[in-house]
């Protein structure tokens, strides 16, 4: 049934930890071929007042909510008429977020199996991504960021919090198949000043995304 | 859901008798039959001793029961029926929120959630409803005697058989609804050979007028 159009339209996603150049990447895509960022308005979660006050209590339904919020927000993306770069994907949701406050405690065995039961089912529904872009960098950059851009929410964030969700990207990378992935080592970022990396960099993703 | 599937859910409360005839509903019009996945629903247990710690988890879980399940008629793509619909996991979350078990802002998610999975589940082009009073339904929960449902009081079935009735009233402006009263046929076979009947009035008009009122 394929009545393919000239340019298909193409679904990228971005996918890394706090501070390693997501929405560097996207900028560079987006200026770079006429991509449009797919820009999440922020969810305002009910529960987060409360979570931050009682995290073993509120987990599950804050999670709940914000993968609830996913749900809708990749459905919409699936309807773009054009290719779509989206930075942060509904897996890294369940897959690094609601997994780390389970490893914590604050999710207990049964209510993670409702969730990842509810995700997975999610996950058959929704159409993946034509290419997961994997963002890699060591916890000591990832620091350095923070501070340079300075966002105030973001630096009380302890390093053991940056490096438990390191382990947990690096666990999912290497489950991920629901499509192409091209990793790239932001540790210098080098791929958009320098040309050589750059061209490298394009390269890779091109077959993929264009 | 094309013309000529069909897709039978049947409604009722507690009791009233759902899988009994979908079992007949199957076998009469030869269609698939699904029934609603209970013994191993592992909140149950703690939902009916403490039911406003674990509304929220419960109805989240159930509906993911229910999704799934609607997955899987869609992928088989052939006829058939339900033994509830998914629309009544709603009808319990609203009792809950009326009776102060479940919080508004639990119901607020729980209903967002279900919408945007909605997109994703067939709706069915007829329901039947299973018409029983509270008070046969706490005899038939007597009867069958599941330790789960012991808790379960007259109050609470008077509350659910009000808000069955509401919604039977909402969806029977958008898809067909037959109302059945157990206790006037004899058999759940004797009934599936009327719903079959009323069923065939149906489709002849709708492909006389060429408008599908189900959609």
């Amino acid at each position: 049934m394929s009545h393919a159009r000239a340019k298909p339209r193409k679904f990228i996603a971005i996918a890394g930890n706090i501070g390693a150049g997501k929405t560097t990447l996207v900028d560079f895509l987006c200026q770079t071929y006429g991509f449009r960022p797919f820009v999440e308005p922020n969810l305002l979660n009910p529960y987060l007042d409360d979570f931050y006050g009682d995290m073993k209590r509120w987990s599950f339904h804050s999670q709940i909510s914000f993968l609830s919020h996913k749900f809708r927000l990749h459905m919409e993306l699936m309807a773009e008429p054009q290719t779509v770069v989206q930075d942060r994907t509904i897996y890294e949701d369940a897959e690094i977020f609601a997994r780390h406050l389970h490893n914590l405690g604050y999710i207990d065995n049964r209510d993670f199996r409702t969730y990842n039961d509810l995700y997975q089912a999610m996950q058959e529904a929704l159409a993946p991504p034509d290419l997961l872009i994997r963002l890699t960098c060591s916890v000591r950059s990832i620091r350095k960021r923070i501070r340079k851009r300075g966002r105030q929410n973001e630096q009380e964030i302890p390093s053991s919090y940056l490096k438990q969700l390191n382990v947990l990207y690096d666990r999912w990378f290497d489950t991920y198949d629901l499509s192409p992935v091209v990793e790239i080592n932001t540790e210098k970022l080098d791929y958009i000043s320098d040309f050589v990396d750059r061209l490298e960099v394009q390269r890779a993703m091109e077959p993929f995304i264009l | 859901m094309s013309f000529d599937r069909l897709f039978i859910g049947i409604a009722g409360m507690i009791g009233a008798g759902k899988s009994t005839l979908a079992k007949a509903l199957g076998e009469h019009l030869g269609i698939d039959v699904y029934y609603e996945p209970v013994q191993d629903n592992e909140y149950l247990e703690d939902f009916y001793r403490d039911t406003a710690t674990y509304s929220f988890a419960t109805q989240i879980y159930l509906l993911n029961r229910r999704f799934q399940q609607h997955q899987e008629i869609i992928w088989a793509g052939r006829s058939a029926v339900q033994d509830r619909t998914i629309y009544e996991d709603s009808i319990f979350a609203q009792m809950l929120v009326q009776l102060d078990l479940m919080d508004e802002r639990d119901y607020r998610t729980y209903q967002s959630l279900f919408h945007h999975m909605s997109n994703f589940m067939c709706r069915p082009n007829l329901i039947v409803y299973l018409d029983v009073k509270p008070e046969r339904s706490m005899e038939r929960i007597r009867e069958r005697s599941r330790d789960v449902e012991s808790g379960i009081s007259l109050a609470y079935l008077e509350a659910l058989y009000q808000g069955y009735e509401e919604f039977i009233q909402d969806i029977s402006k958008m898809i067909p609804v037959i109302r059945v009263d157990y206790d006037r046929f004899r058999s759940a076979e004797e009934m599936a050979a009327v719903i079959q009947r009323e069923h065939l009035d149906h489709s002849f008009l709708r492909s006389v007028t060429r408008f599908d009122p189900v959609r």
